[in-house]
This record gives structure tokens, C-alpha cells and sequence, in this order.
């Protein structure tokens, strides 16, 4: 409501886009954008496009077009063919076809996962410390022996695995 | 060009279907049965105080100790 009474306080001549300046000089019809007319895609799901592959026909493919509205068994394969891919830019096996990309990325990522392992072995020998004492030998047997006389996990885990008679690892 | 949903959608159907219960399949008898099976062996025969002597005498019971 309120634009329409600006509308009238500014007054229509200012309100023109350049579109409007342009209609009233070519008999008030606008010429269509590119973007806004219908557009031909080679797309599975899209089997029939709204146009045509070649938009301006050569003098030649006018003329098989005239052909094409006689009997069809008057063309030749080749004929048809060029009136296939007058219509149509690839065929569904060549817009199905795959393409090698996919070696392309494996190839990166094992690249860089290489050199990220890299960055790794650099980093335990030249930043990190000592690991922590808990995890030197005689630490880890005193701390398996504690957990096998705890009987931790017996049912299937590591008590179970222990031959408590022979006092050694199960077979 | 017909149908292509309806034949893709069977044959997913069935395909989702067979996995499905096969994953579940497997999972059973490779993973529950075991499992059922070893915690029966291991309380069949299960004696608690013979354990709890054997835990006192490692010296792992802070409330038994072994004096």
C-alpha cells in the first residue's frame, strides 16, 4: 500500500528500467536475454531437452531438414546420424562414460598421507620427549600380572586367555 | 526406457533386504551364539570362593589381606 503512494509522489517517468528505454525505441517488444530462454543439457534424467543442440543451421543441414520431412526411408545412416547430432551433442554412452579422475584423487590422498607420515616420523625423532616409565617393560609385566590376579575380563577377555596351572599365555 | 525406477527400486529392495538380513545373520551366529556359549562354559562350573582365595592370596583384595 505504501509503495503505490510513492509511486504516485515520485511519478512514473523516473520508475523506467533501462529494459523499458530500450522497448519504446524497437516497437515495445524486448529482446530476450540468452539466459532467459530454454537451454539444451546432456543430462541422464533429461532425455529430450527443450532444444536443439545446433541452434543456426548451416545451408546444408537446412536443406537434410526439408529431407527429414519426406519418408524417412529415404535417408541414408549418414544422413541420420547428422540429424541425430543435430539435435543431440553426445550420445547417453558418451555422457555416461566414466573418466580416469578417480585415480587422479586416489593418487593425491596417498600422497599426502604419505607426507603426513613423514611429518610424523619427524616429529618422534626430533620434537617428542622420553614416553612416560609406565610403559617400560618391567612396568607393563607388573601391570599384566596385577590384572590376571584382579581375574579382569574372564569370561572372554584377558584372564581368559591365561593358563592359571602352567602359568603362562593359553595356547 | 520404461520402468526404470520400478526395476531399479526392485532390485534395490531386494538387494537392501538380503543385506540387511544377512548382516544380521552373521552378526548372530558369529558374534551373540559365541558369546552365549562361553559365558554358559565359563559359570558352569564356576566356584566364587575358589576365586576370591586366589584373589586374596595375590594380595589384590585391599579389604582381605593376606596377614
Amino acid at each position: 500500500m505504501l509503495a503505490s503512494r510513492v509511486f504516485s509522489l515520485v511519478g512514473r517517468r523516473s520508475i523506467s528500467t533501462s529494459l523499458c528505454l530500450r522497448a519504446h525505441g524497437h516497437a515495445g517488444v524486448v529482446k530476450a536475454e540468452d539466459y532467459t530462454l530454454p537451454t539444451y543439457v546432456d543430462r541422464r534424467d533429461v532425455p529430450l531437452p527443450e532444444v536443439a543442440f545446433v541452434r543456426d543451421l548451416s545451408a546444408q543441414q537446412r536443406a537434410l531438414k526439408e529431407k527429414e520431412k519426406a519418408s524417412w526411408s529415404a535417408l541414408s545412416v549418414e544422413e541420420k546420424v547428422e540429424l541425430y547430432r543435430i539435435k543431440f551433442n553426445e550420445t547417453y554412452a558418451e555422457m555416461n562414460k566414466g573418466t580416469n579422475e578417480w585415480k587422479t584423487v586416489m593418487g593425491g590422498v596417498l600422497f599426502f598421507l604419505g607426507f603426513t607420515g613423514l611429518i610424523l616420523i619427524w616429529q618422534k625423532h626430533f620434537m617428542y620427549g622420553p614416553v612416560p616409565h609406565t610403559f617400560s617393560d618391567e612396568w607393563l609385566s607388573a601391570q599384566t600380572k596385577r590384572m590376571l590376579d584382579m581375574r579382569v575380563n574372564p569370561v572372554q577377555g584377558i584372564t581368559a586367555q591365561w593358563d592359571f596351572e602352567k602359568n603362562e599365555w593359553k595356547k | 526406457m520404461r520402468g526404470l525406477l520400478a526395476r531399479r527400486m526392485k532390485l534395490h529392495l531386494l538387494g537392501a533386504f538380503v543385506v540387511s538380513v544377512g548382516c544380521a545373520a552373521v552378526f548372530k551366529f558369529a558374534v551373540a551364539e559365541p558369546r552365549k556359549r562361553a559365558y554358559a562354559d565359563f559359570y558352569r562350573n564356576y566356584d566364587p570362593m575358589r576365586d576370591f582365595e586366589a584373589m586374596k592370596e595375590a594380595g589384590v583384595l585391599e579389604s582381605a589381606p593376606r596377614c
